[in-house]
């Protein structure tokens, strides 16, 4: 689609935050963060509806998931070192601590849960699961990794009073 | 309210689960809502309690069913990460289930060492702690079949040994093979790999590493032979190597560097030097 564009995202772009913030340095607080994320969800709702909201954080996520991967993992030797790299990635950055209850490369399976998860621990109990941009991200992180395409979808999630979010992926081809 | 809906509050208040809500109760609804809830719950704990793992809450939200499925995800979770350990994989660590955590990653910890153990008694030579002639056949095969050609192979022999042996005992002969196990792994880099595979016989395999690199290698052990110090018996090594290029040329490549070896022992013998004197 030809669109009119700020920027097309690249890793550049997070900038150098050492030469940046001598002084606060490289954290913030989770709730900046999820104000953030909470208040553009808002804004890009009440715009264009839920429906396309989901599509456009899944699609941010999964945007996401391809530059840490590409970024932050490394050099990946196989299916177990890729998780454990993951996990580890994960938690520095305090993203969330990843569990796997589940992982069947071949038949394009997986389980996994994000505990302390960033984007939904300890929210308001709505009923309906939250963490669109993180389906998105495990998709690309699985997709990358495998070269082959995932839907994920979150199943549980502490918005549906789980004390973890639950994802399952699935090969979609 | 009507006797129905008492009763049935009445038996749920003690904790028990109505198999149904007659239709002409009020709040006939919600009542059949929250049994319905109970009744699952009550199903999924049982499942839980009884080790089965697969049952699925999901149409139920809420901190109770949240909760349960928490613990039930941690559970597959554990599970998991045991098929890592018994694959091998001693890294795992449980950080979510108190008390049990310590003492599962304890156990962990003890298996890891274990193994360690049993691996290195099977595959290491006590006497230099290089790899011994069963690993290295492994590792030769694997090599073989594998990706890191060119792959260069270098056979070392240990001069005057015998002679050693017989004039100052099995003891200094000892010192002898671990000195030159000593410069050998000196010469090597990370990757390689350095065994032991006879006597007086040493072979070293260096994967992703062409004729220019493996005579760099050579070099760099003669470099370390002629700059030994210490004490003790002088190490002399006749050294050979040879590259091989593709999967399956593998024993051609440890052939040549074996004959390559021998032409430089007969060097040594023709040359005839004297053993060193042992500091008396
Ligand atoms: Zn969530």
């Amino acid at each position: 689609m030809d669109v009119e564009r700020k920027y097309r995202f690249t890793w550049e772009q997070l900038g150098d935050v050492d030469l940046g913030r001598p002084n606060l340095g490289p954290y913030a607080k989770v709730e900046v963060y999820r104000l953030m994320q909470l208040c553009v969800r808002d804004a890009i709702e009440s715009e264009y509806g839920m429906a396309a909201t989901d599509r456009i954080f899944y699609r941010a996520g999964y945007l996401a998931g391809e530059e840490l991967y590409r970024n932050a993992l490394g050099h990946i030797t196989g299916l177990k070192d890729f998780f454990k790299k993951l996990q580890s990635v994960l938690r520095e950055m305090g993203i969330g601590i990843l569990r796997i209850e589940e992982s069947d490369l071949d038949n394009g399976r997986f389980v996994i849960t994000v505990s302390e998860d960033l984007d939904c621990s300890g929210l308001p109990e709505t009923g309906y699961e939250i963490c669109t941009y993180d389906e998105g991200l495990i998709a690309a992180l699985l997709n990358s990794f495998t070269g082959k395409k995932f839907d994920v979808k979150e199943v549980d999630c502490w918005c549906t009073g789980s004390k973890a979010c639950r994802f399952v992926a699935e090969m979609s081809e | 309210m009507d006797n129905c809906t008492r009763l049935i509050l009445e038996e749920m208040a003690s904790g028990r689960i109505p198999e149904a809500v007659e239709a002409h109760c009020e709040y006939a609804g919600e009542l059949e809502r929250l049994r319905a809830y109970l009744a699952a719950l009550r199903q999924f704990t049982l499942a839980l309690c009884q080790g089965d793992l697969s049952q699925k809450l999901e149409t139920y939200g809420g901190p109770v069913a949240g909760s349960l499925k928490t613990l039930q995800a941690n559970l597959r979770h554990l599970t998991w990460q045991t098929k890592q350990i018994a694959a091998g994989d001693f890294s795992q660590r449980v950080d979510f289930m108190g008390d049990f955590s310590e003492a599962f990653n304890t156990m962990v910890e003890k298996l890891d060492a274990a193994m360690t153990n049993l691996v290195n008694l099977n595959t290491r030579d006590t006497l230099t702690g290089l790899y011994n002639r069963a690993y290295f056949d492994a590792e030769f095969g694997r090599l073989d079949h594998g990706r890191d050609f060119p792959v260069s192979i270098v056979m070392a022999d240990l001069n005057g040994l015998k002679q050693v042996n017989d004039r100052h005992g099995h003891a200094t002969g000892d010192v002898l093979i671990k000195k030159a196990a000593d410069i050998l792994k000196v010469a090597v880099r990370g990757g390689d790999m350095v065994a032991r595979i006879g006597g007086d016989e040493f072979v070293i395999t260096l994967p992703r590493t062409g004729v220019d690199s493996a005579n760099v290698i050579l070099s760099r052990i003669r470099a370390c032979i002629a700059e030994q110090g210490g004490t003790g018996p002088e190490v002399s090594l006749a050294v050979g190597a040879a590259t091989a290029h593709y999967s399956g040329s593998m024993q051609q490549a440890l052939t040549e560097a074996d004959q390559r070896m021998y032409h430089d022992k007969s060097e040594y013998k023709r040359q005839a030097a004297p053993l060193s004197p042992l500091p008396t």
